[in-house]
């Protein structure tokens, strides 16, 4: 076989496969760009096949003309769908702790590390060590060895360690235990809807940077987050939630509870003080007299 | 929130910074690698080149300063990396007086040291671009995008490192999934109290368009033959470079990569950037007869940092590496200057998280089989140079191209006979990525119209060039490295898989570019 005829038959394999590329991306495309891309697939064909026989002068003039024609289309695109595509913010101010992000309920410790870093919190207890947690068999964490209540404890407390200016420790704020019931009550007699960050899930993941312990975490993280996503009770997703985010913007003291599944509740401390702690023991008075009864 | 102008300020001098210190760095290195009482005039291109490398070098000391010191346990912190930077300088600075190479440190081209207007007016330009640069960087007229990955890899980790100031065992996935290199750029927000990096990110990728057109500019004035009209030759570089940087800067992938605040950017750059040096290291070689050392000693300093940019750094580096067998440069300078400073950072990062840190996470990118293949990868790799390369088998290095890139595709087939169901579906998704423009835009279409237009050009030569072949190594070696990962490709623009291969923007336009200029002017 002469050199001619191989160079033809490499160049008619060749186009073969470019085009059925071609052809599979344009169908799999919506209509305009199918439209389009078709006519300059044509275009770009005719002049491939042609492109030996043109003049110097006129093939670098399509060439360019061809690329000029890409990089209008790329902008034209770029400017229709690129903020599509990546949810775009600006930087006026600082990226993290824009507002949009609270909005959209995203990045939910962003705004929290905000809020809390010139801040003193109070908490019920100080970190813990591992050691101190028995182990357990929890059926809701199906396989998930980790001992769950040490990371339910001290996760918020680490945080807090960190990231605010102080924190106090107060054995009278409430346990997690029993709160999930009570705060579904509280907002429900007070008509208070807390301002919702939205999940901190992506917090905890994180969290355990700040562990000393050397203790695993993120395997527990990952047990919990598998069990987590592929089970149907997705309410057990952690939560941020602040009572009166404005007044916890301005106010010095802040008090951190959570309950067992470590939804967190922020509020200032005069509205611990004023409102909620008086709930909370009139209804743990009423479930005791209950119980008493 | 207030703060935020403090912030801008801020974030633009940590750049000028950055800019400065790499610009001292690279100019001292300079002048302590000439000849003594070197003579040559830097080039227009030469000096150019030293203004675009001085930020990423800036920015691939600190990191690399900061990466050393959490590996050898000295507390990180803005104290030692200063009293580092300080020996660091020391060092080259007494190299240069000893050898007796001050006289190469000069102001100006003139051997007079009298500058001249033009030199002047360079030298003025160039602090005000990066100025300019830096501001618009800064400045807050960009949007960029951040995730989650954003967030907690680049932002609360770097701080956490910074507060720290050494590697802990409970760092844990932070230290297999994360490129240290980029967390420790994540570092400057807090050492400088100005929070956030996408200023420093923009103003390198700034810096990568100006190095692209640089490189582009390069292979034009190598290929276009010279004609009796000197500025036709001028005219159809400026036009074949502004082209081409254009396409580049506005191509969907490049664009998404420049604006995500994620370690991609700075991957692609540094990726690039060590590309550009082993083409001109190349060139070197062939013109000259031997590489420039200064040359090597940057392509030295931006390997190992390109190494440590993201987790698959090394392996990515080693794929450099086999392509660079390709060019005409020695197997000692191989070793030396590309082979030793992936394995240097390779082996002392493993050996500090597993040795060290006893660090065993549950889930990982990188655990143990990962690290294994990583290492045996650079190591066979010295090997091959060592052994083998220009020395046994004649026949390898007349088809060493061909041979690479046969043995890339043989290995992806036989991937794929493994676990044929994963390494399907992952070149599926792909391809599906690529034509529903999940961050590709019209991408994908174009590279396609440029190879019509290469099939039915005539080429006189029928080898495949040192681009070509990096970025047809590339696609198959993210495909083969998305196979290794634990789970499939999806569809959509946030896949680290599909982010890895949105890196190749740079090199399919680069590759592209010498395949149609090669066709135009060479025909």
């Amino acid at each position: 076989m002469s050199i001619r005829a191989k160079n033809i038959i490499r160049k008619l394999i060749l186009y073969i496969c470019l085009l059925a590329l071609m052809a599979v991306a344009l169908f799999i495309s919506s209509g305009k760009v199918r439209l389009v891309m078709g006519a300059l697939t044509v275009a770009v064909l005719i002049f491939s096949i042609v492109i030996n026989k043109l003049s110097e002068r006129i093939r670098r003039t399509a060439v360019f003309a061809v690329v000029t024609i890409c990089i209008l289309l790329n902008a034209f695109y770029n400017v229709r769908n690129l903020g599509k595509l990546l949810p775009m913010s600006m930087t006026t101010n600082q990226m993290i702790y824009q507002e949009m992000n609270a909005e959209e309920k995203s990045l939910p410790d962003a705004y929290l590390r905000d809020l809390i870093k010139d801040k003193t919190i109070i908490v019920r207890n100080d970190v813990k060590t591992y050691d101190q947690y028995d182990e357990e068999e929890d059926e809701e964490l199906r396989g998930n060895h980790f001992r769950r209540w040490y990371y339910v404890d001290n996760d918020y407390v680490r945080y807090f360690k960190e990231y605010s200016r102080n924190v106090e420790f107060d054995e009278e704020i409430p346990p997690y235990k029993g709160l999930t019931k009570f705060m579904n009550s509280f907002r429900e007699s007070h008509q208070e809807v807390p301002y919702d960050l939205g999940y901190s899930n992506d917090m905890l993941r994180y969290s355990f940077i700040l562990n000393k312990e050397g203790i695993q975490e993120s395997g527990y993280f990952w047990y919990s987050w598998y069990y987590h996503t592929f089970s149907e009770e997705k309410e057990r997703y952690l939560m941020i939630r602040i009572f009166n985010k404005e007044e916890c913007e301005n106010a010095d003291r802040l008090c951190a509870i959570w309950d067992h599944l470590g939804r967190l509740t922020l509020m200032t401390e005069d509205y611990y003080k004023n409102t909620f702690r008086p709930s909370y023991d009139e209804y743990f008075n009423a479930m005791n007299q209950e119980v008493e009864k | 929130m207030t703060d935020s102008f403090s912030y801008f300020l801020r974030q633009t001098a940590v750049v000028i910074g950055l800019w400065t210190t790499g610009f001292a760095f690279i100019y001292l290195l300079g002048a302590a690698l000439a000849p003594k009482d070197d003579r040559k005039e830097r080039s227009l291109y030469d000096r150019i080149l030293r203004a675009l490398l001085a930020y990423p070098a800036g920015m691939a000391l600190w990191s690399l300063v900061g990466f050393l010191l959490l590996v050898s346990g000295v507390k990180y912190c803005l104290l030692s990396v200063v009293v580092a930077y300080t020996i660091l300088f020391a060092g080259v600075l007494f190299y240069v007086i000893t050898t007796g190479k001050l006289g190469n440190i000069r102001i100006s081209q003139l051997s007079d040291n009298k500058i001249t207007l033009r030199e002047l007016i360079f030298g003025i330009s160039v602090v005000l671009l990066v100025v300019i640069v830096a501001v618009i960087s800064c400045i807050g007229v960009i949007s960029v995008s951040v995730s989650n990955d954003s967030y907690y890899y680049y932002s609360l980790y770097p701080q956490t490192i910074a507060i720290e100031g050494r590697y802990l065992t409970s760092f844990d996935v932070f230290l297999t999934d994360v490129g240290q290199a980029t967390a420790i750029v994540g570092c400057l927000p807090w050492f400088f109290g100005f929070e956030e990096t996408f200023g420093i990110q923009l103003s390198l990728v700034f810096n990568l368009v100006g190095l692209f057109a640089l490189a582009i500019w390069d292979m034009t004035e190598r290929i276009i033959p010279e004609s009796e009209d000197k500025p036709v030759k001028s005219k159809r570089m400026i036009t074949t470079t502004i082209l081409s940087t254009l396409f580049l800067a506005t191509a969907t992938p490049f664009m998404v990569m420049a604006r995500w605040i994620l370690a991609n950017a700075y991957f692609m750059t540094f990726l690039f950037i060590t590309f550009m040096l082993a083409v001109r290291a190349g060139n070197e070689a062939v013109d000259e007869g031997s590489c420039r050392r200064e040359t090597l000693t940057y392509s030295f300093l931006f390997i190992a940092m390109l190494s440590m940019t993201r987790m698959e750094g090394g392996m990515m580096a080693g794929l450099l590496i086999l392509c660079i067998c390709s060019l005409a440069i020695s197997n000692r300078d191989i070793l030396l200057y590309y082979t030793l400073p992936i394995a240097i950072t390779q082996v002392l990062y493993y050996s500090t998280i597993y040795i060290k840190l006893s660090v065993n996470p549950l889930y990982s990118f990188l655990d143990f089989t990962n690290v294994a293949v990583m290492l045996g990868f650079v190591f066979a790799i010295a090997l091959y140079v060592s052994l083998i390369r220009g020395k046994h088998v004649i026949t390898i290095q007349k088809h060493y191209s061909i041979l690479l890139l046969g043995g890339l595709l043989l290995g992806n087939i036989v991937l794929c006979l493994i676990r044929p169901e994963l390494y399907l579906t992952n070149l599926k998704y792909f391809g599906l990525n690529i034509i529903l423009q999940n961050g590709w835009g019209y991408f994908g279409f174009f590279v396609l119209f440029a190879l019509i237009i290469l099939v039915g050009a005539e080429r006189k030569s029928k080898e495949i060039s040192f681009a070509a072949l990096y970025t047809i190594g590339f696609i198959l070696f993210s495909i083969a490295m998305c196979w290794a990962r634990d789970g499939s490709l999806h569809a959509g623009i946030g896949d680290s898989g599909n982010r890895v291969l949105m890196q190749i923007a740079p090199f399919v336009v680069y590759s592209l570019t010498y395949e149609l200029v090669t066709f135009l002017y060479r025909h």
